[in-house]
């Protein structure tokens, strides 16, 4: 390689408890696409982070155009062309398009403000032509989907005059059109000069775009694929140290003709076709679609959090009128919500104490918590589900996001699940505890839980499902058996086109 | 955990100083004035505390002490319709209930009985008229709460605009009933006020002595237990919860009771009377350390506050426990109102309790409860509290103007916030 544009050498950093980093390097050539891959805890995030100028190492050096720069803090990697575009999209969502991208460097002279606006207005205006989003400057950010507002940010990166667009996990939350429109503009920038660091799980996206990869594991690096040999198989193996036979394990067994839970005309919004399907005993029913198909919203119907406008959810035959939460947990009906750090954990709180949180009310003895069965409760799930902590009385915020995971699974799994509903299972989870989490379904389904697994990754819902519903705009688009199944009938299902109309 | 170290020797160095300052802060009677005070707003800062932790406000303490002062001495002057009725009601109680201590010396035994016939003795006339009167007052507590809880969970208006909405509306009903007159009670119903805020609890300070020593040692040993438990299953020393009730109960102890007082210098054992407010403080205390730390419905109260969304995913009922927040913050206020009345003898509808919500709100603040929710301990509202009394004390001691008072404590707590701040980050960077 020609003299690399940006290279970091021997990177080393500590965190209270944890070698995040340990002589860790990276090289990335101009107008290069480097994706970076590990386990979660690898440590990309935090080299990335150092990149960007948002923690500084404890030791190591980073060179841009061969000359070493030290660069301490946003701002200054933002001069020097560095820009860190977050897995959370940090944008000021009442402002408009064209605010968010010149935000805090607004044009100071000139005029009233109204002119100021139409001035950068028309100056993003070029930008956002260039990354083919198709709305105007004046757009409130609140209103564009997920997948636009990530091309504002990456507008605002382009308007920084960057060089170095560091993008994590940029398609974690995108629907498959609004993927491939990102590869298109990084394309475009590819041709434009300008590099690309790409975070990402989805090892399939990294095999179409990345002109080479860097493995990290362990806060160490495991290892470098030049374009020839980027292969799935090959970064798992670099990543995990080892080949990981039998990704998705799932081990079809009879399922069982009883009827668990029975879904019928189900609707929770005004103007919205009713809903029906049934779940049985010991099977893994995949639920696929776009983003803001709904998929959500029914599982958080069933589960009690939004209100049943019409329809009958029957548990075992027998009616069940869920109000809340808590009257579906009684019935055995469980969610693993889409957004664990919001809605499955509370981040201070210790392994334990999110563990126990659902079943207190069993382990109390005159109204007090119950220390030692308590404990027996949060050990027993760490076990089982190989929970990485040093500790169940340490913070859940300080576990990587496939032990978090595994924690909210803890939390319900602890009670014996009639209907279990995972919302993105797996989303923001390394590919070891993926494998475990998958291995964890196919045991549960085999014990007869009836497993609803809602996911936006195709390869999970082939893999996993013993049958897959799609959802399109606020109802069933249709129903796939496992002999039907393939990624463009889900898609067809998906984006309306397979509908007999 | 830090945070909580950190008061604690904040709290025993001003007391230290204080000490040093001046004899007159070292006697029997500076010491029981302190922990008069400190019980009187202890019990203000621990409802705001267990409100704050669901991260809920309540602004209107304040009006809700002024109100309940006053119509509690309305039901007792037998003023209102409702005074009146409390009045009626508790003539036409059967007998053996308006004259307890009758029935109750078939049934219990001698020591008892002539303990009990000097506490009630004392006062004259139906007995159970005041605590119906005081019953009421609770009541009118709960339903405020109730009224705050519901708006806020079920009509969905932030509880900052619901309660400072209340601070003007429960003022005003206190007003309006009063007909804006100052309520008091003269020479009435001197042995309920014996009774409820007599100067030194009738009970003697010898038995609360006895019960605080059990208190500590209780504490102690179920302390050196997880200790011991941790140490066998081979995990990490437990700096939990236990630790910082002990070290709280500790540190309360040493203002109250001036150990290093003057008596104790000169070497006489001198057993002090204890300040009626104190004594409920400790019990309410006791109470809410076992309901906030210990029991399930405590996690709820720590689980809303530091997730609402979370805790409602996990089954909890939300909107339930937040409403039992409010309750139990507006019905501690109702029982300052009657231990005001009960030490004022009367009662000013347009100023008693003014500003009090803020002097509640600061205790818990100063004493680790986080206005985000999700943190704060009874131990530290204790502690909290108590910086709360001894700063002015010790601003007079000084020499302090004693206009700046006001001025030395919002020091105070912008002192220990900021420093809070900084400790964090630098725990951050360094650790």
């Amino acid at each position: 390689m020609p003299l690399p544009l940006l290279e970091a050498r021997q990177i080393s950093k500590t965190f209270p408890g944890v070698q995040a980093l340990q002589d860790v390097g990276l090289r990335l050539g101009r107008g290069e696409v480097l994706a970076v891959v590990g386990e979660n805890g690898a440590g990309k995030s935090t080299l990335m982070k150092i990149l960007g100028g948002v923690y500084t190492p404890d030791s190591g050096t980073i060179h841009l155009d061969g000359k070493p720069v030290s660069i301490g803090d946003v701002d200054k990697a933002q001069k020097l062309g560095i820009v860190l575009i977050h897995q959370e999209l940090n944008l000021a969502e009442n402002l408009d398009i064209a605010g968010n991208i010149f935000l805090g460097r607004e044009p100071t002279w000139g005029g009233p403000l109204g002119i100021i606006r139409r001035r950068i207005a028309s100056d993003a205006e070029p930008i956002l032509r260039r990354l083919g989003l198709d709305r105007s400057p004046r757009t409130r950010v609140a209103d564009l989907p997920i997948g636009q507002q990530q091309l504002v940010e990456i507008a605002r990166a382009l308007s920084l005059k960057s060089r170095v667009i560091i993008m994590d996990e940029p398609t974690s939350s995108l629907t498959q059109r609004e993927t491939d429109r990102l590869y298109e503009v990084i394309a475009d920038l590819k041709r434009d000069g300008i590099s690309v660091v790409y975070i990402s799980h989805r090892l399939k996206e990294i095999e179409m775009i990345a002109d080479r990869v860097t493995v990290l594991r362990d806060g160490r690096n495991a290892g470098e694929l030049e374009r020839g040999e980027i292969r799935h198989e090959a970064m798992v193996r670099l990543m995990v140290g080892r080949a990981l036979k039998q990704f998705f394990q799932r081990n079809r067994a009879e399922v069982a003709p009883n009827t668990v839970l029975d879904i019928r005309g189900l609707r929770w919004a005004d103007g919205q076709q009713p809903i029906s399907f049934e779940l049985r005993a010991g099977e893994i029913v995949g639920m696929a679609g776009l983003i803001g198909a709904g998929r959500t919203e029914l599982a958080e119907t069933i589960f009690g959090i939004r209100k049943r406008l019409a329809g009958d959810v029957r548990i075992d035959g027998r009616p069940l009128r869920v109000r809340r939460p808590r009257e579906a947990i009684a019935a055995g009906v469980y969610l693993v919500p889409e957004d664990r750090r919001s809605q499955g954990l509370i981040l201070a709180d210790s392994v334990r104490g999110n563990i126990s949180l659902p079943s207190l009310q069993r382990l109390q003895r005159f109204h007090l918590v119950a220390g030692r069965r308590e404990n027996a409760l949060a050990e027993g799930q760490r076990t089982r589900l190989n929970i990485r902590t040093p500790d169940v009385g340490k913070s859940v915020g300080l576990l990587s996001g496939g032990n978090q995971q595994k924690v909210v699974l803890g939390k319900w799994l602890g009670r014996n699940p009639r209907v279990l509903i995972l919302d993105e299972p797996t989303r923001g989870v390394d590919v070891g505890a993926k494998a475990e989490i998958y291995a964890l379904m196919d045991e549960l389904a085999k014990s007869g839980v009836a497993v609803l697994m809602i996911s936006s990754d195709l390869e999970e819902i082939l893999g996993m499902s013993d049958r897959v519903l799609v959802m399109h705009e606020g109802h069933l688009a249709g129903e796939l058996s496992r002999a039907e199944l393939s990624e463009e009938a889900v898609m067809r299902l998906a984006t309306g086109v397979g509908e007999a109309a | 955990m830090k945070k909580f170290i950190g008061i604690s020797a904040f709290l025993l160095i001003i007391y230290a100083v204080l000490l040093a300052a001046d004899a007159g802060a070292r006697t029997e009677s500076n010491h029981f004035n302190l922990a008069r005070r400190i019980g009187m707003y202890g019990i203000l800062s621990l409802g705001a505390g267990m409100l704050i932790v669901t991260g809920g406000i309540d602004l209107s303490i304040g009006s809700v002490v002024g109100l309940s002062a006053t119509v509690f001495a309305m039901l007792l002057r037998g003023e209102t319709h409702m005074g009146q009725w409390v009045h009626r009601v508790a003539a036409r109680l059967p007998s053996w209930l308006r004259d307890g201590s009758a029935y109750l010396d078939k049934y219990l035994p001698d020591r008892l009985i002539s303990f009990l016939n000097r506490s009630i003795d004392r006062i004259d006339g139906p007995w159970l008229m005041p605590a119906l009167c005081v019953l009421s007052v609770l009541v009118l507590g709960v339903l405020v709460g109730w009224i705050n809880g519901m708006l806020v969970t079920k009509v969905r208006v932030q509880a900052f605009v619901v309660t400072l909405c209340g601070l003007f509306v429960y003022r005003g009903v206190s007003r309006w009933l009063a007909e804006d007159q100052v309520k008091g009670l003269g020479n009435a119903h001197e042995n309920l006020r014996d009774v409820l805020y007599r100067d030194t609890y009738p009970f003697g300070g010898r038995i609360f002595w006895i019960a605080l020593l059990a208190v500590l040692i209780l504490t102690l040993a179920l302390c050196a237990l997880r200790i011991v438990r941790a140490a066998r299953a081979g995990r990490a020393w437990p700096v939990g919860s236990t630790i910082a009730a002990v070290l709280a109960e500790a540190i309360s102890v040493l203002p109250v009771y001036g150990i290093v007082s003057e008596q104790f210098l000169d070497r006489r054992l001198v057993i002090f009377d204890v300040p009626t407010s104190f004594v409920f403080f400790f019990v309410i205390a006791l109470a809410a350390t076992v309901f906030l730390h210990f029991s399930i419905h405590g996690r709820y109260f720590f689980a809303i506050g530091a997730n609402e969304k979370a805790a409602k995913y996990s089954g909890v009922e939300t909107d339930r426990y937040k409403l039992l927040a409010y309750v139990l913050c507006s019905t501690l206020a109702a029982f300052y109102g009657i231990l005001f009345l009960m030490q004022e003898n009367s009662s000013q509808p347009s100023s008693t309790g003014n500003f009090l919500e803020l002097y509640a709100i600061a205790g818990a603040v100063l004493g680790g409860c986080s206005l985000r929710g999700g943190e704060g301990s009874v131990a530290g509202v204790i502690i909290g509290t108590s910086i709360f009394v001894l700063l002015p004390n010790l601003s007079t001691m000084l020499g302090i103007n004693p206009t700046l008072e006001y001025t030395v404590l919002g020091g105070a707590l912008l002192m220990g916030t900021i420093l809070d701040e900084v400790l964090r980050r630098f725990g951050k960077r360094s650790t």
